[in-house]
């Protein structure tokens, strides 16, 4: 990690997000208009902040940034290419479900923060989600990091160089990616806006550069899920004949597609239907693809 | 049957902007307008948007609702009025403009903010608020353990507050008493607040088509005046066609609450040909209204049948319906709910069977035996599909030279016309007195509704709500 990588991280997400923008337009059938995006973005950016009233104006204030920095972050564990691997912890895939797990209280605090019945109802739903989806979340990062012999997201990317995890550990691939999309709230588990619903929810309020800070990091933590998916599950820049960072970008665009075209294509999850099967199937399916992870790996992996 | 294949649409381009709809976008499509393709579309929060469209007069029951919404939408924001003279009200820019009456407490603010509006000023209004639980000032007491436990085993007080008229998820008009335990559904009770004079216009502008039809046979019978083939034709053509856009935009507002962009999509795509051939009055009054008509059939029929296709056997659409505000036959039979709602329990409730020109046309009503959401919404999609059909089919007669002479009738009685949310009862005048007009069964829909929710978190809640295509619009009959 240098200097740079900072800078880089937050370009990426940048880009990153103007390309979800333009997916989010294609998906839902219209052509993509990269003016009109930014445009958009430009126009919540000079627009003035609203000043509601509020339940707490601390926690209401700080909850959009809260919430982008924590997109940041997430984004920033995310190994791009051999040259760019983003911030390498040793336990960076650790690290990166728990950044993602700040999105909870960004989005409790934007909810009890205003203080409105629809937002706080937003923010508990929210809560509920979370604890139930991070356990299969970090417990599928364990099975893929059990492999490389390491939590360190660069060191899972290398040992995919003969096979991609998704192949060797599917149900892993199958628990990780509806956990990270419910933690990052991108439909159809954006639970604490459901704009049909609530509202807006825990954001109904936020208008300005809070909303365009709001935007900006629910885009960024499609780019992050869809990042962290490529380089846990297909090998992320490996694979030759792109250089290796084109194929890492490939990979994360078409998993960033899949995605929203999904959440298009699916009804909004029901909390009260969705969380028992989380509690009831996806922690001991996480407890059987830990185990599995064990096995291929004593088998194929140890040396 | 088979139409003629579609001549296709170009998909929306660009990026359409958001904007705050009085009284909502499925009304102002059923009036023939589609404001998607003028470049809107329906915003969950007027945070979010900068736009509001608004009739040029306001009905009196969304206009602090739609004041309220115009003063949260941020700078720089704009008025747009269209033009819609079957509705009563106040002109939108004296409705807009006039001063906030009074100064609104932190409850008021709280429900409007979460798409509910202000109280009504009522002696009733002002007794619920001293009577509620939260005291409307402090909802940090959610998280307090005073109550009784809640269905779902937690302990929180309850919080009561008044949502609509113009709340996402609700049509345009209707509104909420709601008591929520938690996230759990305590108490519901909804109820319409808008309302047209008596004054000649139909009473309930969403069913223009059935009202106008059923207004015009009462005062046929009550004249001892036949009425022409050809005219009864184009009034179940304009009746079907009513129904079948009206089921079509019901679905696309349920895709809304479901969250379900494709169904919207696919929704909104079979009704597009259907908004474009509709006049406000729903009459088709020409021959060119019927060939426009016959084009917009030709075009949406396909699209329907895509649509239910899509629908059948659904596991999405399964996963959020199944289940879901079942109601007991038994119950709707006492309480005398008619439509969809009837019928997607299994009852024969139709006035249709009972209409020799309907039975001449081979129509037979779709019947569920569930009595679910989910049959309640697979019921309207293949609603929509016969309403279509024999819509054309009726345009097509119409057209028929041998469409000539009187149409087949009842001699006496009220008159009864099957409207999409069920029947329309019109006694004939007397000599001295207008048609009576009655919605049957619409208030007893409104409870059932409320009651068949109660317990079910509140996103559920609202979806199994929603599936019973509530009007917003009291019939004062």
């Amino acid at each position: 990690m240098s200097w740079l990588t900072l800078p880089a991280v937050v370009a990426v997400g940048l880009v990153g997000a103007f390309v979800v923008a333009l997916l989010e337009q294609a998906v839902a059938g219209r052509r993509p208009a990269p003016v009109a995006v930014l445009g958009r973005g430009l126009a919540l950016v000079r627009q003035p902040i609203a000043m509601p009233r509020v339940k707490d104006d601390f926690l209401y204030h700080s909850a959009p940034f809260v919430l982008l920095v924590s997109a940041v972050l997430a984004l920033a564990m995310v190994p791009w290419a051999p040259g760019f691997r983003g911030v390498d912890f040793p336990v960076g895939a650790l690290v990166f479900a728990a950044v993602l797990a700040y999105v909870a209280p960004a989005v409790m605090m934007a909810g009890w923060g205003s203080g409105r019945p629809f937002s706080i109802l937003a923010g508990f739903r929210f809560v509920a989600v979370l604890l139930a989806w991070e356990m299969p979340l970090v417990m599928a990062i364990t099975a893929v990091a059990a492999p490389a012999g390491s939590l360190r997201p660069s060191a899972i990317v290398e040992v995919q160089h003969a096979v991609p995890l998704l192949a060797s550990q599917p149900l892993a691939f199958l628990l990780f990616v509806p956990s990270v999309l419910a933690v990052a709230f991108v439909a159809p588990f954006d639970l604490p806006q459901a704009p049909g619903e609530l509202g807006g929810g825990a954001f109904s309020q936020y208008t300005g550069l809070h909303a365009a800070a709001i935007a900006l990091a629910q885009r960024i933590l499609v780019v992050a899920a869809a990042g962290m998916t490529a380089a846990l599950f297909l090998g992320g820049w490996e694979w030759g004949g792109l250089p290796p960072g084109l194929w890492m970008a490939l990979k994360t665009l078409v998993i960033a597609t899949a995605v929203l075209w999904a959440g298009r294509r699916l009804p909004r999850v029901e909390i009260d239907r969705v969380l028992p099967v989380v509690w009831k199937f996806a922690v001991p399916g996480a407890i059987v693809a830990i185990a599995w992870a064990a096995l291929i790996t004593r088998i194929f992996y140890a040396s | 049957m088979a139409l003629s294949a579609p001549t296709g649409e170009a998909p929306l381009r660009g990026e359409p902007e958001p904007a705050v709809v009085v009284p909502d976008a499925e009304a102002w499509a059923s009036w023939g307008v589609d404001l998607a393709a003028l470049g809107f579309a329906p915003a969950a929060r007027p945070a979010s948007a900068q736009v509001l469209v608004v009739p040029e007069t306001v009905p009196a029951g969304v206009v602090d609702a739609a004041r309220e919404r115009w003063e949260r939408m941020p700078p720089p924001r704009r008025l747009v009025r269209l033009p819609a003279p079957h509705l009563a009200g106040r002109r939108a820019d004296e409705a807009l403009g006039a001063p906030i009456p009074e100064r609104r407490d932190d409850t008021d603010e709280a429900n409007a903010a979460a798409g509910g509006s202000a109280d009504d000023g009522s002696h009733e209004a002002a007794q619920r608020r001293e009577h509620e639980p939260t005291g409307g000032h402090d909802h940090g007491n959610m998280m307090e353990v005073t109550g009784e436990p809640s269905a779902d085993g937690l302990v929180m007080e309850a919080l009561d507050f008044r949502l609509g008229p113009l709340a996402a998820g609700l049509p345009g008009g209707l509104v909420l008493d709601l008591s929520l335990d938690g996230d759990v559904v305590a108490a519901c009770a909804p109820r319409p607040t808008l309302c047209q004079p008596a004054d000649g216009r139909p009473p309930d502008p969403l069913a223009p088509a059935a009202w106008t039809v059923a207004i015009e046979r009462a005062w046929e019978l009550a004249a001892g005046q036949p009425t022409g083939a050809r005219v009864a034709l184009r009034r179940v053509a304009a009746v079907e066609l009513e129904r079948a856009l009206s089921h079509l935009l019901w679905l696309r507002a349920f895709a809304r609450v479901l969250g379900w962009g494709e169904l919207g999509d696919r929704a909104h795509e079979a009704a597009a040909p259907l908004i474009g051939a509709r006049a406000p009055d729903g009459q088709l009054v020409d021959v060119d209204a019927e060939r426009l008509a016959i084009h917009a059939l030709r075009q949406a029929h396909p699209r329907a049948r895509r649509l239910k296709v899509l629908l059948a056997g659904s596991r999405r659409l399964a996963s959020r319906t199944r289940g879901r505000a079942r109601l007991e036959v038994r119950e709707v039979q006492r309480r005398g709910v008619g439509g969809p709602i009837a019928r997607a329990c299994g009852l024969r409730v139709d006035a249709r069977t009972e209409d020799p020109l309907y039975r001449r046309l081979g129509f037979r009503p779709h019947l569920r035996a569930e009595g679910d959401a989910e049959a309640r919404t697979l019921l309207r999609c293949e609603e929509a599909l016969r309403a279509v059909e024999l819509a054309f089919v009726a345009l097509r007669l119409a057209g028929d030279d041998r469409a000539r002479g009187a149409a087949p009738g009842h001699a006496s009685g009220p008159v009864t016309v099957e409207s999409a949310r069920g029947t329309l009862r019109v006694a004939p005048p007397g000599a001295r007195t207008a048609p009576a007009l009655s919605a049957a069964g619409a208030a007893a829909t409104s409870a059932l509704a409320g009651e068949a929710v109660l317990g079910m978190e509140w996103g559920s809640a609202l979806s199994a709500l929603a599936s019973f295509d509530l009007s917003p619009w009291a019939v004062a009959g």
